[in-house]
């Protein structure tokens, strides 16, 4: 990737991207008009070619993807923003529209297969969709949170599912898109509150299932030897959305275990503002060092986000041996929503 | 009982850093210190905005009295522990004494 001097034209996050060709990112549609924003720039660059793990800035961001995931660390350098992630370092510069990059020498979690050029370029995109460009949206837009979920388009308008850890945010996503819906993101959701749009982005996938699972993934992967067990579902253009899709409603995916509640009927309820608001921010992207300047931002954006647009519950029980048994009535309710 | 903790005249003043939205008819207020945030429905949030505005313990039960359809007595006494509780929680601090 760094030795590669053909670039090419992507588009994610509602902005067409300039980067090595080769990457999984979506292409650039041909005819159509440009992003809504100037084209960032993907630029290798060799001098970041060194882990910060052995001598830390003052970090903004300081953790595991997951338990036992890749490290994820963000700080400042002056005007830029610096964020280490698997095996890639970054610089983000939104005055320049650019993200420089480098692969830094092999190291952390041990690999499902001897590192290949394709592997590498699978890997690279679903770090660049999941974190560097979304954060990059964070830091180069004022009105943008981030949001721990997943987001599908039906009928032209974006769902924003959100829930806490295990809540079923991807198996949605997974079921609306066997269903027939397009998927916008999984994992960040990145949302643009002052244009009211959801940015589209980060079509992949990781779910706990097999090769071949979902027919609308042009290329799924496994990639960490402790993670084997759950696939990198990568969309196809055709049902995944690169660009930016107006919002209709934020849905918390809120499944109930509990042994005396066996009779709760699945269904969407509208909350109040304050408990949407209260949630809301409970699944809202944070720094766990960041600036009171960012945590106000968030909690602004946060809250115009709950009072401009609709924030349900999706009460469900979830079935004994985790299969979605809840899906139809989740899909039914959100295709009701869609024709009101 | 509780009205007597503080004198009628009694005076507060809210924290400047506290980031404040409001949403439906209630506030969510952001407590940067501790990245946590409180919410305060009708009643509350009607006291917050008093207290804001420089109105004493007295003028702030009396008009809780009227818009609310409280009585007097009752109106002090929740009015004085809701503040008392803000104190606690150095959300907001005494400006007369």
């Amino acid at each position: 990737m760094e030795n590669t001097d053909r670039f090419v034209r992507y588009r994610a996050f509602g902005r067409d991207i300039d980067g090595p060709a080769g990457l999984s990112l979506s292409p650039a549609p041909i005819e159509t008009t440009p992003g809504e924003d100037p084209a960032l720039r993907l630029q290798p660059e060799a001098s970041l070619r060194v882990s910060i793990d052995e001598n830390l800035p003052p970090l903004l961001h300081d953790v595991e993807d997951y338990p036992g995931g890749p490290k994820f660390y963000v700080w400042q350098e002056g005007e830029s923003i610096g964020v280490q992630y698997d095996r890639w370092r970054t610089r983000l510069m939104p005055g320049e529209a650019r993200i420089d990059f480098a692969e830094l020498p092999p190291d952390g979690p041990t690999l499902v297969e001897d590192a290949g050029d394709e592997y590498r370029r699978f890997r690279f995109s679903l770090a660049m969709e999941r974190v560097f460009l979304p954060l990059y949206a964070l830091f180069s837009m004022p009105d943008v949170v981030a949001l721990h979920g997943s987001a599908v388009v039906l009928d032209g308008k974006a769902y924003l599912f959100i829930g806490r850890s295990g809540a079923g945010k991807s198996t949605t996503a997974y079921e609306f898109v066997r269903r027939g819906a397009t998927l916008l993101a999984d994992d960040l959701v990145v949302a643009d509150v002052a244009r009211g749009i959801a940015l589209g982005g980060a079509p992949t996938l990781r779910l706990w299932k097999g090769e071949g699972a979902l027919p609308e993934a042009q290329e799924d992967r496994s990639l960490w030897q402790h993670d084997k067990s759950k696939r990198w579902f990568r969309i196809s253009a055709e049902h995944g959305a690169a660009s930016a899709v107006p919002i209709a409603a934020i849905i918390m995916l809120d499944p109930d275990t509990l042994e005396g509640q066996r009779d709760v009927r699945p269904g969407l309820e509208q909350s109040s503002q304050r408990e949407a608001l209260t949630d809301l921010l409970g699944q809202t992207f944070d720094l766990s060092h960041g600036s009171s300047e960012w945590m106000v931002a968030r909690f602004r954006n946060a809250a115009r986000l709950i009072r401009e647009y609709p924030f349900y519950h999706f009460r469900y029980v979830k079935s004994a041996d985790g299969k979605a048994t809840h899906m139809d009535a989740l899909y039914k309710a959100i295709v009701d929503l869609a024709s009101e | 009982m509780t009205e007597n903790l503080f004198p009628r005249d009694a005076v507060f003043s809210i924290r400047e850093d506290l980031v404040v939205e409001q949403v439906d008819d209630e506030f969510l207020v952001l407590d940067l210190r501790g990245n946590e945030y409180f919410g305060l429905n009708a009643v509350a949030r009607h006291i917050w905005t008093a207290i804001d505005e420089g109105d004493s313990l007295e003028k702030i039960a009396d008009s809780v009295c009227e818009r609310f359809e409280v009585e007097r007595e009752r109106a002090a006494t929740d009015v004085a522990d809701f503040i008392a509780n803000l104190l606690e929680q150095r959300l907001v601090s005494r400006v007369d004494a």
